[in-house]
């Protein structure tokens, strides 16, 4: 009992924290519900969020999968021009999701807010499910929770709670996945399992790789060795097929999706390729005979290649762009904690371990095949959010490793206070950070890391709705995120201590 | 096999059982059997491979490919064939290990009499890696695994389908690292020697070879004092060094009775040095002095040439096996002969013996960028021994290993191809050569040209050897150069380049107002004779046998 309300509190907590960060701007009605201004700092500042935000309006306003050319504009250069007509370049999936939110916000006048509270409620219920699989992993509940808001505060997971992305929702079906592949198979979980890849599949195509381990985990578990007197046995659980029931229904959205814009049900937009609005003539180029390449050679399309592993580790792990370990490196104590956790000796959370070690490489080895592991004008390593999540599973490992060394635990802190402050400045002003080459490149340069959101932060910007609306005019934006970073940074603090005082043999529970 | 098949109601499962006995059997039949099986199944890979680049033509992209399969065929046909055409330029073996084969049209033009040799390569470097994996202890799974990470790789499966020396250099070295760690842990003098007979070849194929072998010594020299003593370290030295250095020392001997001059091949006017110089007067031997250069040059290139996920396991793997507290130290020590590419590699780019472009490092071109693949069998060594130690991530290895793969072999993705194909490496003579089909395959009399220039061309002509006057010609070439008129009816050459020899050549003997210039192409100009000087043409081999 005493837990319970000991989670409901944090959660409340929680969500008044990211009530602060809501992205938005003052006005009567207010700002962003009617205007679609692409403005550095606001809810449409990508095109990764318009294009979807556009779908969602298609469908609810005018009963279609088609933009016209107000939302094409809107759209670009996320976009798919396909036998004449404009629709969104992604999966159809953070749109049907964000359609009821749509129509209620609609029926309130804040049709944009309640749209992008899909994403909130994703980070939220990310926070619960981490919480949730840290105590399988055998945290407490301190240390559970303490992995969650971690994962939440200290990652670029909080600039991307108030977006129209993907990357929630991707998380919120592969840690689904994983808390139901693990522990006894039964039907219903294996349904559960389906139900999760085939949400997956229709929020972002890449998906469909990052639940490769789950899958093959779900399979083995389904397949039994034994030995029944001279003879060796193989069983297989039939049980597995709930995987394939609970995986159809999504398949057959996606295909039917799918054919009502190009005409066959397994052509997707990402595959037909991206045109701007209003569309560009592309000079159709020779191929020079003499300057064939490998390339030439491949045996189909595929936005991944091993040739971009090298440059794809260094952007997403360590550089200042969007380097993993260079804007949270409280991660690298959750990297810790799960290479201890490798070594359990109990041979549950081992496995557990190793399952969400897998998704994590897979979604690091994807990425840095692809050719821009950036993910375009974005803040820290948005495609990387799925492991900050695992890495945050670790965290509670790490600390109970390293709960009696107190330079460590110091150190630990300042790291979080560190991470906590870089992610907050992120989402307290733009998400849309460019990459290098492009920051260097324009009509006036920009920085290419955080401190272009330092630069807006002096120029007293914020993009939160609650700042602009009630504390704009009492203190300044930088002040504004110094408190929020003192509430949070007291916040683990707090989680810290109560960890701390948990019982180890609390701890090692299974 | 009995098989019973059972539906129960309650846990949904269908089972089945085989006899314990028929599993046993069946386990001891592949165990004994594997290393065939292995061996046949990198057969079949091995012509599957060259089947594939030899209908796209890739695998004759090399220029330095077709050159080394000219060489092989000048020793058996030309104006003056012999064993003297092996020359200075490259180090001997892989050419002479094509003379029983290249004297057939079809195996010099198709590249199969070079590329066969990389082909046993291949199959021998993936058997060899396995019995290494073996020899560590390490169980057959994770061998396989090491053989698997040798062979799915684009750039190996590419290298060996062509008439590169790669591959014929990684199999000597392999296998010579192999016997030194046998010997390192049984002490069998046998090893030693099959240790030093490898080196020996390794020595005939590339300088990389050499260094090997000053490692190897260094090595062998270090176990036996700490195993034996000073007599004993030294009476082992000369074992092992009278059999290793007898290439090198025939190939100093080769070199004075060929060419006077013992160290011929070191700073002739073709030797790689003299490649080296005009690049370095053209400032484009950056790494020449640099050791941070060279190191990150070549480390790009390995990974480049390996994967990055292959180099990382690779160097976990290493880590693993040399902090393994249960290794003995003498194996530790042996296997560190593993890494003699890239101590070589590095020392070579950063005293100017070597160049190596990387695109986005060096410009925007590629160029030798192949000699990365070294470090591949130390890789897939120390990846199987990773995946040995590391039980409970095995599956997680391999299936991201298999992962990275499949989209490698997607995109066919090879910086080696790359290097062929738009790299510095590369030719596209098919103009300059396809005249030459066209208008002198069938017409009497010579071409002057120079092969260390334009062996691509020779080679893309499809004409025979015996059409070329060039440099290992003897007194074809004396004459040709002096009296062109007399003796070649064609000529093609880099006007204006005085690195072109018959350019060089037929301008002092001003001759050059006899021809006209038929046509200009990116690689050379051709010239033919005048009509009216037709009448006084050699076009016969009237000279005879030249010594």
């Amino acid at each position: 009992m005493k837990n319970k309300i000991i989670v409901i509190v944090f959660f409340i907590l929680t969500v008044v924290l990211l009530g602060l960060v809501v992205k938005g701007q003052s006005g009567n009605p207010i700002y962003f519900q009617n205007e679609k201004d692409t403005r550095v700092g606001g809810p449409f500042e990508s095109s990764n969020n318009t294009s979807r935000f556009a779908l969602v309006e298609a469908i609810v306003e005018e009963k279609t999968f088609f933009f016209n050319e107000k939302r094409a504009r809107f759209s670009s250069p996320d976009l798919v021009l396909y036998n004449d007509k404009f629709f969104s370049i992604f999966t159809p999936g953070v749109s049907f999701v964000g359609i009821p939110f749509y129509i209620f916000g609609k029926s309130i006048g804040a049709p944009q807010l309640s749209t992008y509270l899909v994403n909130v409620i994703a980070a939220l219920v990310n926070v619960f499910l981490i919480y949730k699989i840290s105590k399988k992993l055998g945290a407490g509940t301190f240390t559970a929770l303490l992995s969650g808001v971690i994962f939440l505060f200290a990652t670029n997971a909080l600039s991307y709670a108030f977006t129209f992305t993907q990357h929630h929702l991707s998380t919120l079906a592969i840690l689904a996945g994983t808390l139901a592949v693990i522990g006894k198979s039964t039907f219903v979980k294996n349904v559960a399992v389906g139900i999760a890849f085939g949400v997956a599949i229709l929020m972002d195509i890449p998906n469909l790789f990052l639940f490769l381990p789950i899958i093959i985990y779900a399979l083995v578990k389904n397949i039994g060795f034994g030995q029944i007197k001279e003879k060796v046995s193989f069983s297989f659980n039939l049980k597995i097929f709930g995987l394939i029931a609970g995986l159809i229904p999504f398949l057959f959205v996606f295909a039917l999706y799918n054919y009502q814009l190009t005409g066959s049900y397994t052509k997707i937009g990402q595959l037909i390729g991206r045109t701007s609005y209003p569309p560009k003539e592309v000079a159709e180029q020779k191929p020079n005979s003499s300057q064939y390449t490998s390339s030439d050679l491949k045996l189909f399309d595929t936005p991944f290649n091993p040739r971009r592993e090298l440059n794809g580790f260094y952007i997403l792990l360590i550089s200042n762009e969007r380097g993993i370990f260079y804007y949270s490196p409280v991660l690298i104590l959750g990297l810790v904690g799960l290479l201890v956790s490798i070594n359990s000796k109990k041979r549950k959370r081992q496995e557990v371990v190793i399952l969400v070690s897998s998704i994590s490489l897979t979604n690091i080895l994807l990425y840095s095949m692809f050719g821009d592991p950036w993910g375009g004008w974005s803040y820290g390593p948005r495609y990387l959010i799925p492991t900050a999540a695992i890495l945050s599973l670790g965290i509670g490992p790490a600390f109970h490793k390293f709960k009696k060394k107190l330079p460590i635990i110091i150190l630990a802190f300042f790291i979080i206070a560190y991470s906590v402050s870089v992610n907050a400045l992120g989402a307290l002003t733009t998400a849309a950070v460019p990459p290098k080459g492009e920051a260097q490149n324009l009509a006036s340069p920009i920085p290419y890391t955080f401190q272009y959101n330092l630069q807006l932060l002096e120029k007293n910007f914020s993009s939160s709705l609650v700042y602009n609306l009630y504390f704009f005019n009492l203190i300044s934006a930088k002040y504004y995120l110094i408190y929020y970073i003192a509430v949070v940074s007291l916040l683990i603090f707090m989680l810290g201590v109560g960890s701390y005082k948990e019982k180890e043999e609390k701890i090692d529970e299974n | 096999m009995d098989l019973i098949k059972k539906r129960r109601k309650k846990s949904m499962k269908i089972s089945f059982g085989i006899s314990k006995d028929r599993i046993e059997g069946l386990k001891k039949y592949i165990e004994r059997n594997l290393i065939l099986f292995v061996a046949l199944f990198l057969i079949c890979l091995s012509l599957y491979s060259f089947n594939v680049f030899y209908s796209n033509g890739l695998g004759l992209a090399y220029n330095d490919a077709r050159s080394h399969l000219n060489i092989g065929r000048r020793v058996v046909e030309g104006l003056k064939p012999g064993l003297a055409q092996l020359g200075s330029v490259w180090l001997p073996l892989p050419h002479a290990l094509m003379i029983p084969t290249i004297w057939n049209n079809f195996m010099w033009h198709s590249g199969l009499s070079g590329a066969l040799i990389s082909m046993a390569s291949f199959v021998g470097t993936g058997i060899i890696i396995y019995k290494f994996l073996e020899k560590l202890g390490v169980e057959i799974l994770a061998r396989l695994f090491g053989v698997l990470v040798f062979v799915a790789n684009v750039n190996i499966l590419y290298l060996q389908s062509t008439a590169m020396t790669e591959l014929l250099l990684i199999f000597t070295m392999t296998a010579a690292v192999y016997e030194l760690l046998l010997w390192h842990k049984e002490d069998k003098v046998t090893s030693l020697i099959k240790a030093a007979f490898w080196m020996m070849m390794a020595s005939l194929i590339r300088y990389d070879g050499w260094f090997l072998l000053a490692f190897g010594s260094a090595l062998i020299i270090l176990n036996a004092f700490k195993k034996h003593g000073a007599k004993a370290a030294e009476g082992m030295f000369i074992l092992f060094a009278t059999l290793a250095g007898l290439g090198i020392g025939l190939w100093l001997l080769w070199n004075l009775l060929i060419f006077g001059d013992p160290l011929y091949f070191a700073f002739g006017p073709y030797s790689a040095r003299a490649q080296q110089l005009q690049l370095e007067q053209a400032g484009v031997l950056a790494t020449k002095g640099n050791i941070l250069l060279s190191a990150k040059v070549y480390l790009y290139a390995l990974i480049y040439n390996s994967g990055a996920f292959t180099a990382i396991l690779g160097v976990l793997g290493m880590a693993a096996f040399w902090l393994n507290k249960k290794v003995e130290t003498s194996m530790k020590i042996a296997s560190t002969a593993l890494l003699a590419p890239f101590a070589f590699n590095i020392l070579a780019l950063y005293l100017g013996h070597s160049v190596l472009f990387i695109q986005g490092i060096s410009g925007e071109t590629w160029f030798n960028v192949r000699y990365g693949v070294m470090m591949l069998p130390t890789f897939a060594i120390f990846t199987g021994y990773l995946v040995h130690k590391l039980t409970s991530l095995r599956a997680t290895i391999i299936g991201l290993f298999l992962f990275v793969t499949f989209f490698a072999f997607a995109n066919v993705d090879a910086v080696t191809i790359d290097d062929a194909r738009v790299g510095s490496s590369q030719k596209n003579v098919t103009e300059v050569s396809g005249w030459l089909r066209q208008n002198a395959k069938d017409e009497k009399g010579f071409v002057l040209i120079s092969a260390a220039s334009h062996d691509a061309i020779i080679f893309s002509s499809g004409l025979p050897m015996g059409k070329f006057i060039h440099e290992g010609t003897g007194l074809y070439w004396e004459n040709a150069t002096t009296s062109p008129d007399r003796w070649a009816r064609w000529i093609v050459m880099r006007t204006n380049d005085l690195n072109d020899s018959t350019f060089k050549l037929v301008k002092q003997s001003g001759q050059l107002e006899k021809y006209d210039l038929v046509n200009s192409y990116p690689f050379a100009d051709i010239y033919q004779l005048k009509s009216e000087y037709l009448a006084n043409l050699n076009t016969e081999p009237v000279l005879g046998k030249q010594k």
